[in-house]
């Protein structure tokens, strides 16, 4: 069974809420001092879904492939550490200011590149944007049956049965290969790499391909490329409001919470 | 005003009284003795005619008895050596850094027994058996020596030095009675929980229990039948020989010179067969134990060992026996299971799921059963595990990995060892190979490790950032200009209880005058963490970085919030190449106060409980000086837990346990802080960021029926000083 999971690097989705700054102007992320970019969360429980399934089907190669700067490297060195085979590293600076469209693009193009992998995987979404676009586009470009959000993948010869979170429970659904997988949080924690693979991994060759490495215009790409775009960018203003709610007796207190919450429309 | 109290810093300072054991430990069981033996020998009145005994009274064939002494010195001297191939499946690393330290430890704390005096009932009971058991062996020495004297003029068991010797023998051997019937008791009659029992126990106190009471017999027997009927004065010399004698007095001289020769024989045989156990039981551990403590590190408890060239190591910490040191393998041996340690480790206190003596018994069984094999693949040429896959894994199914988590590395035990263990480096290896080898630990441990690489400090969810606690205080950022590095530390800067102590730090330095500056956002974990969670890596990368950017902004001194913090760059970071002068805060204030550049003026009066942080106290010697600057606050009276200073109680947060769930019967703080509330204390004081976060979650579950604002307090020594030490014009507006 041979995957390629894509993987994004992203600001840490763990620091301090009051260091995240954004320039209003360029609309860009002020980078916070002493906070390393990391590997989006949904993409590393990716990275453990495809390890399973290769256990589970006994062989096979799994590659991760990633689009951004010089530093998303270290995010495809992490899944060389946690047992990925090898890594691919889409990184030019025609690449930048792109949106879901030119990502999925470029990627679907390394994907053949690479050659097309029995399962294609995704997070469900990368952690800092939300936008849960990417894996679909790639299904779309690819012409992939394409199963989102899962909390569980199963290997069955050459078949695969994943468990979807939907609003109101669990969807489970069979699905040939190839097909796009997109995995949730619900999946668990991926692996912790064991030193001797971290090393191993530094040592490992990360192949670099530009837009003309995978038969794309400069201009099909990045800013120039891309179909939405970004009219304003600021941090929202929080307003909390702290209330003490009255009452004589817990009964009463109760009682007055219960009224608040009514009169708010939140009950 | 009333004057302030400080009962500890008087009751125990540290020298004099660890002095005073030791005296006492080498006076009686050594001095005593020997000198007593000299005294017999000085007396020059010998005359043959006067008292003397035959030596080998009633008895043919004696020497039967030395040609069996061969025998017994082959088996004292095969066992050590069979088991050492054992040993020598560690790696050849032993440290003999300060020799003259070592041979002193090795005299007092060794053959002076110091550490076993620690515990009342049970010093004495070794006393008792130590003294009569190298006494007796004395006697008997003096014996054969006096066989081997040729002529009957030179002979010196003769006369009065024969009387005194007589005696000086059955007293001690009353006094190895005492011994045996102490032991006893502590084990079958009363038997301490902590107190592992095991075949050996049986052998080494039952069998001296009946080599003392044959040898009295047979010393009554020969009194009975040869002494007492003409020289009865000589027998009073023999009190046991002749209290033997006289309820023997009705037999026939043909009944005792028989029982006497059956007796003799067994009791000879006993003497050499227990001796014999010597070779391969724990009562080696009367050469094994001076041996250890000559080799027990000269360092603070605090450090752990490096792994050096950690990118070309072949393993990461231990996985099977032999990636121990020959030293951590050999003390398994020197292990006499008395059960001190597992009595004073936190997490056995709070019913957690570890024992330090167990975790050392355990890895020598499995010395015993998996190591003996390894050892023979080694001598035949196999490789190490061959034949041993389905041998039980050492870490897993011997030592469980739930222990491994568990352990504080308070340094509890290793303090408390009276054949000088040192089980931290031990534990610390296997959790080595846990996280770096296996990948296999706790989530929450897990956690943690990716902060420390990802954020470079540990505390997921922190709403602050390294300069957050700055806001409303004026702090020098460092230029290179001043004279010390304040290091404030991940708690420090991060947590929010801890941020109150780091700004009255900073308040009491501005006021003294003191020199210094923080370096802020570019402040990064120094690595602590990671090492004690066995992440020997990750300590390595955080712990290069950091010297890189300490000595790149010219620091030489660095005052540190965190006794954790302080310990990894006193001990542990002259390993890496990063030398500096490092004073902890407790430290830099007491100092402050004797130059009077701080002088506390108010103070309410309170009573205040010190705590002692493991990484201040037991790893780095540091118990009087926070102590020192309370009792100068005014109206504090001091009062200390039964538990204190080198005996002190783990807060349960050490060895990364700070970022851990507990499982156990109940948590560690839990326990410390109702020993705070037992003494009466208003107020808690320690000096730790993590000792405070400790009490003050433990504090609601201890008094949860107390109102809350009469619970108790804890607080840093610096906040005690800073609010006695008023300053208007320190700027302060938050």
């Amino acid at each position: 069974m041979d995957a390629v999971v894509c993987v994004k690097q992203i600001l840490d989705p763990e620091m301090p809420a009051s260091a995240f700054k954004v320039d209003e102007t360029t609309m860009t992320v002020v980078p916070p001092p002493g906070v390393q970019p990391v590997i989006s969360p949904f993409d590393a429980q990716a990275l453990e879904a495809a390890l399973q399934l290769r256990d589970a089907a006994g062989a096979g190669a799994i590659s991760v492939l990633s689009l951004g700067p010089d530093s998303a490297r270290d995010a495809i060195k992490h899944g060389l550490a946690m047992g990925a085979d090898e890594g691919y590293h889409l990184n030019d600076p025609a690449f930048e200011g792109g949106d879901a469209w030119t990502t999925a693009l470029a990627l679907s193009k390394a994907i053949e590149k690479i050659g097309r992998p029995d399962v294609l995987l995704f997070g469900r979404q990368a952690a800092d944007w939300d936008l849960g676009q990417t894996g679909s586009i790639v299904a779309e470009l690819l012409d992939l049956p394409s199963v989102t959000v899962l909390r569980s993948v199963q290997w069955n010869d050459g078949r695969i049965t994943a468990s979807r979170v939907v609003s109101d429970g669990f969807e489970t659904v069979d699905v040939s290969t190839p097909c796009v997988l997109t995995i949730s949080n619900e999946f668990g924690d991926p692996r912790y790499p064991q030193l001797r693979q971290i090393m191993q991994a530094a040592k490992k060759q990360v192949t670099i391909w530009g837009p003309a490495d995978l038969g794309l215009d400069p201009g099909a790409v990045g800013a120039a490329g891309a179909r939405t775009k970004m009219e304003a960018f600021f941090v929202p203003e929080h307003e909390a409001q702290c209330e003490f709610v009255e009452g004589d007796s817990p009964e009463e207190m109760a009682q007055n919470l219960a009224q608040k919450l009514r009169q708010a429309k939140i009950i | 005003m009333r004057k302030p109290r400080l009962r500890a810093a008087r009751r125990r300072r540290r020298p004099a009284a660890a002095e005073g054991k030791r005296t006492l430990g080498l006076a009686i069981p050594l001095w005593l003795p020997v000198g007593g033996l000299l005294l017999v020998a000085a007396v020059e009145t010998g005359r043959i005619d006067g008292p003397h005994r035959d030596l080998f009274f009633n008895i043919d064939h004696f020497w039967i008895l030395y040609a069996l002494l061969p025998l017994l010195a082959a088996v004292i001297i095969y066992g050590p050596l069979r088991r050492s191939r054992v040993w020598r499946l560690g790696r050849p690393e032993f440290k003999l850094d300060h020799p003259r330290q070592r041979f002193r430890l090795m005299l007092r704390g060794g053959f002076g027994t110091q550490r076993v005096l620690n515990d009342p009932y049970s010093g004495v009971m070794h006393l008792c058996l130590m003294s009569s058991i190298v006494v007796l062996f004395l006697v008997t020495a003096l014996l054969a020596l006096d066989d081997y004297l040729p002529d009957e003029h030179v002979r010196i068991l003769v006369g009065d030095r024969y009387l005194g010797y007589s005696l000086v023998g059955d007293l001690f051997g009353i006094v190895g009675l005492v011994g045996v019937a102490m032991a006893v008791a502590h084990r079958w009659v009363r038997p301490r929980t902590r107190l592992e029992m095991r075949w050996e126990d049986w052998a080494i106190v039952g069998g001296f229990g009946l080599l003392l009471v044959t040898g009295f017999l047979v010393e009554g027997l020969r009194i009975a039948a040869s002494e007492i009927a003409e020289h009865e004065s000589w027998s009073y010399w023999s009190p046991g020989g002749w209290v033997v004698a006289k309820m023997f007095s009705t037999a026939s001289t043909g009944y005792l010179l028989d029982f006497h020769k059956v007796l003799w024989w067994f009791h000879m045989v006993l003497a050499l067969g227990w001796l014999g156990l010597l070779g391969f039981t724990k009562l080696n551990h009367l050469v094994s134990a001076p041996v250890n403590a000559f080799l027990k590190s000269t360092e603070s408890p605090g450090k752990l060992p490096l792994i050096a060239n950690i990118e070309e190591a072949e393993h990461f910490g231990a996985a099977n026996l032999s990636h121990f040191t020959m030293k951590q393998l050999f003390e398994l041996d020197v292990c006499v299971h008395c059960g001190r340690c597992t009595a004073e480790c936190p997490a056995d206190i709070a019913g957690q799921p570890l024992s330090p003596m167990h975790i050392i018994l355990n890895l020598k069984d499995h010395a015993t059963d998996v190591g003996e094999r390894m050892a023979a693949n080694r001598a035949q040429g196999r490789p190490l595990d061959a034949g041993l896959e389905d041998a039980p894994a050492m870490v897993g199914d011997v030592i469980k990995d739930e222990s491994l988590w568990a352990c504080r590395t308070c340094g509890a035990c290793v303090e408390e060892c009276p054949v000088f263990i040192e089980h931290i480096p031990t534990i610390v290896d296997m959790r080595r190979n846990l996280v770096m080898e296996e990948a296999r630990m706790p989530e929450s441990v897990q956690s943690t490790l990716e902060m420390l690489e990802r954020q470079g400090h540990p505390w997921r969810g922190t709403a602050y950032t390294r300069e957050s606690w700055m806001d409303g205080l004026d702090v020098p950022l460092w230029t290179g200009e001043q004279e010390y590095l304040f290091f404030v530390g991940c708690s420090g800067a991060l947590v929010d209880r801890a941020q109150a102590a780091t700004r009255s730090v900073v308040r009491l330095l501005r006021q003294a005058g003191l020199s210094f500056g923080v370096l802020g956002a570019g402040e990064l974990c120094n690595g602590d963490p990671a090492r004690r969670l066995g992440n020997e890596y990750l300590f390595q990368i955080l712990a290069k970085q950091l010297i890189g950017a300490l000595d790149g902004a010219g620091v030489t001194k660095i005052v540190t919030h965190c006794p954790h913090c302080f310990n990894t760059f006193k001990n542990e970071y002259p390993d890496l190449g990063g030398r500096y002068e490092v004073i902890h805060h407790s430290v830099l204030l007491e100092r402050l106060l004797d130059e009077g550049k701080l002088v506390p003026k108010t103070g309410e009066a309170q009573t205040v409980t010190f705590h002692d942080s493991c990484y201040l106290g037991r790893h780095n010697d540091i118990y009087d000086a926070p102590r020192r600057i309370l009792e100068r606050i005014p109206n504090v009276t001091l009062v200390e837990m039964p538990r204190n200073r080198e005996h002190g109680l783990c807060c349960g947060a050490g060895g990364g346990n700070m970022w851990m769930e507990e499982q156990g019967r109940e948590r560690v703080n839990e326990v410390r802080v109702r020993e705070a509330v037992e003494t009466g204390a208003d107020k808690a004081c320690t000096a730790c960021p993590f000792c405070i976060q400790m009490f003050d979650s433990g504090i609601p579950t201890v008094q949860m029926d107390v109102d809350p604002a009469q619970r108790l307090e804890v607080f840093d020594v610096s906040e005690f000083l800073d609010v006695a030490t008023p300053d208007d014009a320190t700027p302060e507006s938050g």
